[in-house]
C-alpha cells in the first residue's frame, strides 16, 4: 500500500521516494531522522517542521495522489553512510489501523 | 509606546517554528493580540510587551521596530497646523506635560509593586517560568504538562509543581527529585537560558471537574527569591482529547504542530504522539464512553 526508499542520495542530499498504491490513504506523515544538529539548507516540498536539536524533520502531507512522491533535503554538510532513516505513516483505509513503514 | 513591524514579527516567529499560542503565552497576552500585532491592526504597543516579544523571538528590540515614517495625522484632536492644541497651549509644552505625568504614574506604580511584593532581589537575574497545560482532557487518558523556565544563569534552581490528588503523575522529564502528596520538586543544578520540565499525568474524576495546579521556582534560600509559575494553571475534564485544543473532534495541522513543538522530543510521550498522529491521519475521533477509549474515524 505504501513504501519508501532512498534513491540517488549523495552525502549532502537526501532523496526519499514515497510510493502510494491506488486506494491508499491520501494523508501521510513522513518523519526523516537526521543526526541531531544537522543544518538543513532546504527541503522540497518544504518541510512542515524541523527540530534541529533532535534532527527530526517532518512533512505532514495531505491529498497525496497514488504514485510516487519525491522528498528532497539539501544539507549544509555531508552525512556519514548509515545515518539516514525515516518513518512513513498513514492509515490503512481497509483496516482503519495506522501503518508505519521504516526506511530503510 | 512603540511601533513594531508586524510582518517582521510574523516572519521571525515562523522562522523559529513558534506558534502564536506559544508567543502569546510567553508575552502574557492573548493569541488575538499576537494576530493583531502581526496584521498591524494595533499601530503601537507597550514597550514592555515589545521587549518581551523580542526576547521570545530571540532578537533585539530594534529588529522588530517599524522604522517607516509614521503616517501624517491630519485629524488629531491635539495638534493643528500652527503647532498648538485646540486649547491654545503650545504643542511642545503640552507633550512635555503629558510625558512628565506618565513618568510620575509609572514611578508610583513601580514603587507600589516593589513595596508590596518583591519577587526577586535587584541583583538576581530575571527569571520566568511558564506552564503549558491543555485546556481539557478525558479522565483516564494521559496528558502532558510543560514548564518552561527562561532567564536563568549558573544558579541552581528548585522547581516545584503542586497538583491536586486527582492528578496521578506517570512520568517526569527530567526525573523529579521528589514527588509526594501532590508536590513534585526538581533541583536543576546547572542553569541555562532556557530549561524545560515536562511531566505526564492522568486525571481521575468526572466530566466537568476542573483541576487546578500551581508552582514556583526558587533560586536560593529565602522567600524573596521565589517566582510563581505563570501561564496556564487548570484543566477541565471533558470528552475531548488534550491535543484537540478547539474541541471539534478533529486534530488539525495547527494542533498537531503544537504537539510536536512542545512535546516532540519527549521519548516518554511516544505513545501519546502516536495517538495524536493517528487522529490527524484520520478524519476525526470520538470518545467511546463504554470502553473509555478513543476511536479514530477514517
Amino acid at each position: 500500500m505504501i513504501s519508501g526508499r532512498y534513491i540517488g542520495s549523495s552525502t549532502a542530499e537526501v532523496n526519499l521516494e514515497v510510493t502510494l498504491a491506488t486506494g491508499a490513504s491520501t494523508k501521510v506523515i513522513v518523519t526523516q531522522h537526521l543526526p541531531a544538529g544537522t543544518e538543513v539548507i532546504r527541503a522540497e516540498p518544504a518541510y512542515t517542521r524541523y527540530n534541529r536539536s533532535t534532527g527530526t524533520l517532518r512533512w505532514l502531507l495531505r491529498s497525496v495522489p497514488p504514485g510516487t512522491l519525491l522528498l528532497r533535503i539539501n544539507l549544509a554538510a555531508p552525512l556519514q553512510p548509515g545515518q539516514l532513516r525515516a518513518d512513513i505513516r498513514c492509515l490503512d483505509p481497509q483496516s482503519g489501523k495506522m501503518v508505519t513503514i521504516q526506511v530503510p | 509606546m512603540i511601533r513594531i513591524d508586524g510582518s517582521r514579527v510574523r516572519q521571525l516567529r515562523e522562522e523559529r517554528g513558534l506558534t502564536q499560542l506559544y508567543v502569546a503565552t510567553s508575552v502574557d497576552v492573548t493569541t488575538d493580540t499576537i494576530s493583531r500585532w502581526e496584521n498591524k491592526r494595533y499601530p503601537t504597543i507597550k514597550e514592555e510587551n515589545g521587549r518581551r516579544l523580542a526576547e521570545v523571538l530571540e532578537v533585539e528590540l530594534d529588529a522588530i521596530l517599524d522604522t517607516s515614517p509614521p503616517e501624517t495625522q491630519t485629524d488629531s484632536p491635539h495638534s493643528s497646523a500652527s503647532g498648538e492644541t485646540r486649547a491654545g497651549v503650545p504643542l511642545q509644552l503640552y507633550t512635555q506635560l503629558i510625558n512628565i505625568a506618565l513618568a510620575v504614574m509609572v514611578a508610583v506604580v513601580i514603587a507600589l509593586v516593589y513595596w508590596k511584593k518583591p519577587l526577586q532581589s535587584p541583583s538576581s537575574p530575571h527569571i520566568e517560568a511558564i506552564r503549558f497545560v491543555p485546556g481539557a482532557s478525558m479522565p483516564g487518558i494521559a496528558f502532558p504538562v510543560l514548564v518552561e523556565i527562561t532567564g536563568g544563569d549558573q544558579t541552581p534552581l528548585l522547581v516545584e509543581e503542586r497538583l491536586p490528588l486527582a492528578l496521578k503523575v506517570l512520568s517526569t522529564m527530567p526525573r523529579a527529585t521528589s514527588a509526594e502528596n501532590g508536590i513534585m520538586k526538581w533541583l536543576l543544578k546547572q542553569g541555562a537560558d532556557r530549561q524545560r520540565i515536562t511531566y505526564l499525568v492522568r486525571a481521575e474524576g468526572a466530566f466537568g471537574d476542573v483541576l487546578q495546579m500551581s508552582g514556583s521556582i526558587k533560586m536560593s534560600k529565602g522567600p524573596e527569591q521565589r517566582v510563581d509559575t505563570g501561564g496556564l494553571h487548570e484543566i477541565r475534564l471533558a470528552p475531548v482529547h488534550w491535543a484537540d485544543s478547539n474541541g471539534d473532534y478533529v486534530i488539525d495541522d495547527d494542533e498537531i504542530l503544537q504537539v510536536y513543538d512542545h512535546f516532540g522530543s519527549m521519548s516518554e510521550m511516544a505513545d501519546e504522539l502516536n495517538t495524536v498522529e493517528e487522529m490527524w491521519l484520520g478524519s476525526g475521533y470520538r470518545w467511546n464512553a463504554k470502553g473509555k477509549t478513543i476511536e479514530v474515524l477514517q
